[in-house]
């Protein structure tokens, strides 16, 4: 009979095969809990190993996918703004004119806004990315304009951070955006992944 | 923490169960409890069931982690081209107010932009190339470029509308090109060929298969159908864009291939200059 290494159960002292946890004959654990160096610190791109480590996981992600919603709604906001404070502006003072097809650009602008504001509210992933798209293609003509000089109309607010022609909640917005549609895409790959537990 | 494999019978659960006869008799004949989690071993097992069960899970677990772990390459490289074709744009507007002439500009946009759909065309061949190679049945063919007397109907009435309705002017294209000394071929191939070909790459080839990897295909044909109608920076344009943009996703999204849909737009943008040859020059 060969010889192959036992481990003597403390309990009972069945041998058991080397590297067993517990014993086979009483059950009970065969040598001291190790200790497991302390609770699992979770990267960027880890799955927590419990179900309600992931649930916590696709829940934080979720959330950050739903600040799109958010982020939509101040553009809607401010893009409804603009035209309002347009028209006083020009009503009020004989010095600005009013073109009907920059004042209805605007008014298209915020509709589809608005639109994407409610489409984000039960997905918020595709609506994200539309709303960045739209959002940073406006972003970047009020630069290319505030730095070409170009505005016939020198409308109060209308030349930013450094007269680069965006404020500081342009970059916010963008920002938030961009983080919603990372969230977003890593929830939906999680949720397609777990439909399959 | 591996641990090493018991020698107890642990054969798979598919084959037929061994006698529970070991040679030796260092230990019981069969287990009471489970070696490995505690678990107690019921005598009809050939391994233990918790612990096949949290394999299985943990293989799945590997899976989502692997999900998760994937990059979000496709999506930021859609994106990021649509930014890079935009600043092409906001190039050519420059270019103009330095004082090339439009006929220029407009050349060397198509340049310019046409190498920027390649570079990420050859980042992104696993999305791209799939699309390239399959070629669907000829009446798919056939139904594009009918389709395209759909979509320039749709877009001609559109600009008729918003030129009446408010005033909106109408654009010609062509009158510059024959300025310069350029021929009808030239202007076919700048404003029908190359965008068919180059635009389909970036839209339905890039961005909707890049978005794809996270979307519905109702939602990429969307997304790819929003950002086409974006791109062309002319809002009393937007709702013929975005209608031509969902039919051109569309078809991408049921054929799998991008050629019908280079057709349509190839078909859509030469009725546009025959329509503007053939038409006198509006006061």
């Amino acid at each position: 009979m060969t010889q192959v290494a036992t481990l003597p159960c403390p309990h009972c002292a069945t041998p058991n095969p080397a590297g067993s946890t517990f014993c086979a004959r009483c059950g009970k654990a065969l040598l001291a809990a190790a200790a497991s160096g302390g609770p699992r610190v979770l990267g960027k791109n880890d799955l927590a190993s419990t179900a309600a480590g992931q649930k916590l996981q696709s829940d934080e992600l979720h959330k950050q996918a739903k600040k799109a919603t958010g982020a939509l709604l101040a553009v809607a906001i401010i893009a409804t703004i603009r035209p309002v404070i347009v028209y006083m502006i020009v009503k009020n003072s004989p010095r600005f004119e009013l073109e009907p097809t920059v004042f209805g650009i605007m008014v298209a602008l915020a509709a589809i806004f608005w639109g994407l504001w409610v489409w984000s509210r039960s997905q918020p992933l595709p609506a994200a990315m539309v709303g960045l798209v739209l959002y940073g293609t406006n972003v970047a003509m009020s630069v290319y304009f505030a730095t070409s000089r170009l505005s016939q109309n020198d409308l109060p607010g209308s030349n930013g951070i450094g007269g680069l022609g965006i404020s500081w909640l342009d970059i916010i917005i963008i920002a938030v955006l961009a983080q919603a549609i990372q969230a977003g895409s890593k929830y939906r790959k999680l949720m397609a992944q777990q439909s399959r537990m | 923490m591996e641990t090493p494999h018991p020698p107890y019978p642990q054969t798979p659960p598919d084959a037929p169960p061994l006698p529970a006869q070991p040679a030796g008799d260092s230990w019981p004949l069969t287990p009471s409890f489970c070696n490995t989690c505690g678990a107690p071993w019921v005598p009809t097992w050939v391994e233990c069931v918790p612990c096949a069960a949290r394999r299985e899970q943990a293989n799945l677990a590997a899976g989502a982690a692997a999900a998760l772990r994937e990059s979000n390459t496709p999506v930021t490289s859609a994106i990021a081209l649509y930014f890079a074709i935009l600043a092409c744009s906001i190039g050519g507007s420059i270019a103009i107010n330095a004082g090339v002439s439009p006929v220029n500009m407009e050349i060397g946009f198509a340049l310019v932009s046409s190498t920027v759909v390649l570079i990420w065309c050859a980042g992104s061949l696993r999305t791209v190339l799939p699309a390239l190679r399959r070629v669907p049945h000829v009446g798919w063919f056939a139904a594009a470029a009918g389709g395209s007397i759909v979509t320039f109907a749709i877009a001609s009435a559109a600009v008729f509308g918003l030129h009446k309705a408010i005033g909106i002017p109408t654009l010609r294209m062509t009158d510059e090109f024959f300025a310069a000394g350029y021929g009808i071929a030239f202007v076919v191939l700048l404003i029908a060929v190359q965008p068919g070909i180059f635009e389909e790459l970036a839209f339905r080839g890039v961005i909707l298969g890049g978005v794809r990897h996270v979307l519905s295909p109702m939602e990429a044909i969307v997304v790819s159908a929003a950002m086409f109608m974006i791109i062309h920076l002319a809002v009393p344009s937007f709702p013929h864009l975005f209608v031509m943009g969902l039919a051109l996703g569309w078809l991408r999204v049921r054929t799998g291939s991008l050629y019908p849909g280079m057709l349509l737009h190839f078909c859509h943008n030469l009725l546009c200059v025959v329509w503007e040859l053939w038409r006198p020059v509006s006061s």
